[in-house]
């Protein structure tokens, strides 16, 4: 863990003083290699805790979906987590001026709990749409409805890396540079949070094939996993607000 | 086998939940001793250069790389005392009692030559060194946040010595120092 936080803060640095660097000295190769190093900290990053990666997991589980829709659900995340960091920054910096430092650390602390209270009501809507059709298949709401909510509900909490970005960049007058580094760390989100979806689509694929194979039940065994996984969400959303208000 | 591979793979990503502090931290400690008291625990912060530059441009209003009274106590009002919430990332046990820290004294800020910036800050307490004192000293944000380097230093006290030093990680990424402090023979 420690060597792996120390690789973290290296990627913090470079990007920190790149982008000073570049406030006062314009260089394409160096905007490259900031893209560039910008996107493998998007992947390195995102493999902590808070990228919604369990709740992505335990969704894929819950349900049938073909692969495709593991980019979906990753989009989704990827663009609000940054997104609503771009949004917030701009805020911050033209409109709500007053607020800065620690209120901002607290600010996380106060989406992470907006996030956790979605994450346990859409629970609770998937549990109890189970129960009311038991006896049908897996049922969804409509269309791709049910993979918005989990993606909204992931990615609500500003990605505070973006938003640190944003604002210096803001503040500094090369905002288009910030954009494209948030950019990058958005699509290295992206690609990690689409292959845990598409692991866990596997996944739960292997599971029902094996248990068809080994005991038959199938059928019963998507029943189970699929009310574990509800249960999963509900204590994901749980644990956040949990951990928030301690 | 290839059920293996997925299912360690899932695990392997959904169980590695490090690293995901956005703020670093470098401590350091300096206890104050008087007549044979411990009167106060001196904290020094050396921060990122995220969170230095944010300090930096939002407080040094006139450049000069030096916090005046005004700035400093910018600094303390809109990058600091937030965290008395969180128990001001600390945790105090002395022989095997937990201190609570009701406020801070002293606080300075400084810009190094790198343009990081230090925070130093004092803990009131008042501890008789009777013939060792047993300290538990950790730095902790349980937002996880914020990152504690694991290389705190102690700093040396004229006439006491530290015995029995013991430093580990604490919760997520968070640091703990064990240590006895002695009248030196």
């Amino acid at each position: 863990m420690k060597h792996f936080i120390e690789i973290l803060r290296f990627f913090d640095n470079y990007i920190n003083e790149t982008l000073r660097n570049l406030i006062n000295n314009f260089d394409i190769v160096t905007v490259l290699l900031l893209i560039l190093i910008s996107f493998i900290y998007g992947i390195l990053h995102s493999l902590g805790p808070g990228h919604g990666k369990a709740l992505v997991a335990s969704f894929f589980l819950k349900e049938k979906h073909p692969v495709q829709k593991s980019l979906l659900l990753a989009a989704i995340i990827s663009i609000i987590h940054t997104g609503s960091a771009i949004i917030l920054a701009i805020l911050f910096r033209f409109v709500l001026t007053g607020l800065k430092g620690i209120f901002r650390i607290k600010l996380q602390n106060y989406f992470i709990t907006a996030s956790g209270i979605l994450i346990i009501i859409i629970g609770i809507l998937f549990l109890i749409l189970k129960i009311i059709h038991k006896n049908n298949e897996s049922i969804k709401l409509k269309k791709n409805t049910n993979i918005f909510l989990v993606g909204v509900s992931a990615g609500i909490i500003p990605c505070p890396v973006a938003l640190t970005i944003s604002l210096l960049t803001l503040s500094k007058n090369i905002f288009i540079i910030g954009i494209l580094s948030v950019i990058s760390i958005s699509l290295g989100m992206f690609i990690l949070i689409s292959l845990v979806g598409f692991l866990s689509i596997i996944l739960r694929d292997q599971m029902l094939t094996l248990s068809n194979k080994l005991l038959n039940k199938g059928k019963l065994f998507s029943i189970i996993i699929e009310y574990v996984s509800i249960i999963l969400i509900i204590i994901i959303g749980a644990f956040m607000v949990f951990k928030t208000l301690l | 086998m290839k059920y293996i591979l997925f299912i360690t793979a899932f695990i392997y990503f959904n169980s590695l939940a490090y690293s995901h502090p956005h703020l670093f931290i470098k401590s350091s400690s300096d206890f104050l001793i008087k007549d044979n008291f411990i009167k106060g625990i001196k904290i020094s912060w050396t921060w990122d250069k995220w969170w230095s530059e944010d300090v930096i441009n939002e407080c040094d209003k006139n450049n000069d790389n030096l916090f005046d009274e005004k700035e400093t106590q910018l600094i303390y009002e809109d990058f600091f005392i937030g965290i008395e919430d969180f128990n001001y990332f600390t945790e105090i046990t002395i022989n095997n009692k937990k201190i609570k820290i009701a406020g801070v004294k002293d606080f300075k800020a400084f810009i190094n030559s790198d343009k990081i910036v230090t925070y130093i800050f004092v803990i009131p307490i008042e501890v008789k060194i009777e013939d060792e004192v047993k300290i538990s000293l950790a730095f902790n944000d349980e937002t996880i946040y914020t990152a504690f380097d694991k290389n705190v230093v102690l700093k040396n006290i004229t006439g006491y010595a530290y015995k029995n030093l013991k430093i580990t990680n604490y919760s997520y990424y968070g640091v703990k120092i064990d240590f006895t402090i002695a009248k030196n023979k």
